[in-house]
């Protein structure tokens, strides 16, 4: 039997050929927030995650036609993404007077995000701590190993895919990935 | 039971690298599963913050007008901009700029001889002029050919002195010399 050629990016329901503005606007929707989301963890502000996230899709509209489809549209996207964070964080340190940003983010009440609405207060804390410490532990790891760690537990995309995204060995993610995990780890065992 | 896993083993474990010992390890271990359990509730319980997060700006795209430069690219490309129009206006603030006349007006002027084998003033070059009189063996020294009797007279000259001062140039006072052409041959 013949390969059926799909007319649709996967996951996307977004054609092949599109590059007419619906289409985008489309693929806009489906993956926007993911975008936004990864820069948002990477930044830790939320004005330059939007700032990324609108960013990242001008730049895909316009290399859309040169895309040839060699991966898939969500990881050449992230790839796009993830070298926009480097560029924002590598222009960020030389604004040293900006690092006290008014658009910080802070975790909330765990009220807000917590898929179980039936648990106790005190397990609401609990829960608040540990998201604060593994979010206190990211902001010490190295750009690299946080991009993995949140690209592989957050958005759960494989080390291989990883790899491809940053443009690393498979090898280099699996040891960044190991200490970005034990550093995590370690943060989060202090609490107890 | 075999010792307790290392936290290293642990986090092996969390990465997905569980080998088969620690598997074994772990089904028999409630401490070292307690461990796991942490991290992975940890970040599961992220994961949970994470995905709430949603961008506040709705996702409304529209064609970018031009093409779109990153602001490392924008301001590099206008201090080159800035750079090349100062370039220009010293260019022409160089080409427009007055040059400073040289002393060269005096010695052009008619009534003045320059005298022979003295170096030239140099091009900006401070000059004066001395009213004197000069011997008539110092116009022979200098290289004029006087026809004059009285080697021992002189003549009332207008001298012109560089700025070493040396005399560059000589003029005739017409009240002391009453045949200017006779005296003088250039």
């Amino acid at each position: 039997m013949e390969p059926v050629a799909t007319s649709e990016w996967p996951g996307t329901g977004v054609r092949r050929d599109a590059v007419v503005q619906e289409d985008f606007e489309e693929l806009v929707r489906a993956c926007r927030p993911r975008i936004f989301r990864y820069a948002l963890a990477s930044l830790r502000d939320r004005d330059a995650a939007e700032s990324v996230a609108q960013d990242c899709f001008v730049k895909a509209f316009q290399a859309w036609p040169r895309f040839r489809g060699e991966c898939s549209v969500q990881t050449w996207l992230m790839q796009i993404a993830v070298n926009l964070v480097r560029d924002h964080q590598r222009t960020r340190r030389f604004q040293f007077w900006k690092r006290a940003s008014v658009s910080a983010v802070e975790v909330g009440s765990a009220c807000d995000w917590l898929a179980d609405g039936r648990i106790t207060a005190e397990q609401h804390l609990a829960a608040k701590q540990q998201v604060e410490a593994v979010w206190r532990a990211l902001a010490d790891l190295s750009e690299r190993q946080r991009t993995i760690f949140l690209l592989h537990f957050m958005e759960e995309i494989e080390p291989a895919e990883i790899a491809t995204i940053i443009g690393i060995s498979y090898a280099s993610v699996r040891v960044h990935l190991f200490r970005a995990v034990h550093a995590v780890r370690e943060k989060v065992d202090r609490l107890r | 039971m075999n010792e307790h896993l290392t936290s290293e083993q642990i986090t092996r474990c969390l990465t997905g690298e569980r080998g088969s010992a620690e598997q074994q390890h772990l089904d028999d271990c409630a401490a070292c599963r307690e461990k796991l359990h942490r991290g992975i509730e940890a970040v599961s319980l992220f994961r949970q913050w994470y995905v709430a997060q949603e961008p506040a700006v709705p996702a409304v795209f529209s064609r970018p007008a031009a093409p779109e430069m990153s602001s490392l690219w924008h301001w590099s490309n206008v201090a080159i901009g800035g750079l090349l129009v100062t370039c220009m206006l010293a260019g022409a603030f160089l080409i427009q700029r007055p040059q400073p006349q040289k002393h060269t007006a005096v010695i052009d002027d008619p009534s003045f001889i320059e005298i022979p084998y003295v170096a030239p003033l140099a091009p900006y070059e401070r000059t004066s002029i001395v009213r004197m009189d000069v011997p008539v063996a110092a116009l022979v020294a200098a290289g004029f050919e006087v026809h004059l009797i009285d080697a021992g007279a002189s003549v009332r000259a207008d001298v012109l002195f560089g700025q070493d001062g040396r005399a560059h140039a000589i003029r005739i006072v017409p009240a002391s010399e009453p045949n200017l052409e006779r005296i003088l041959n250039r």
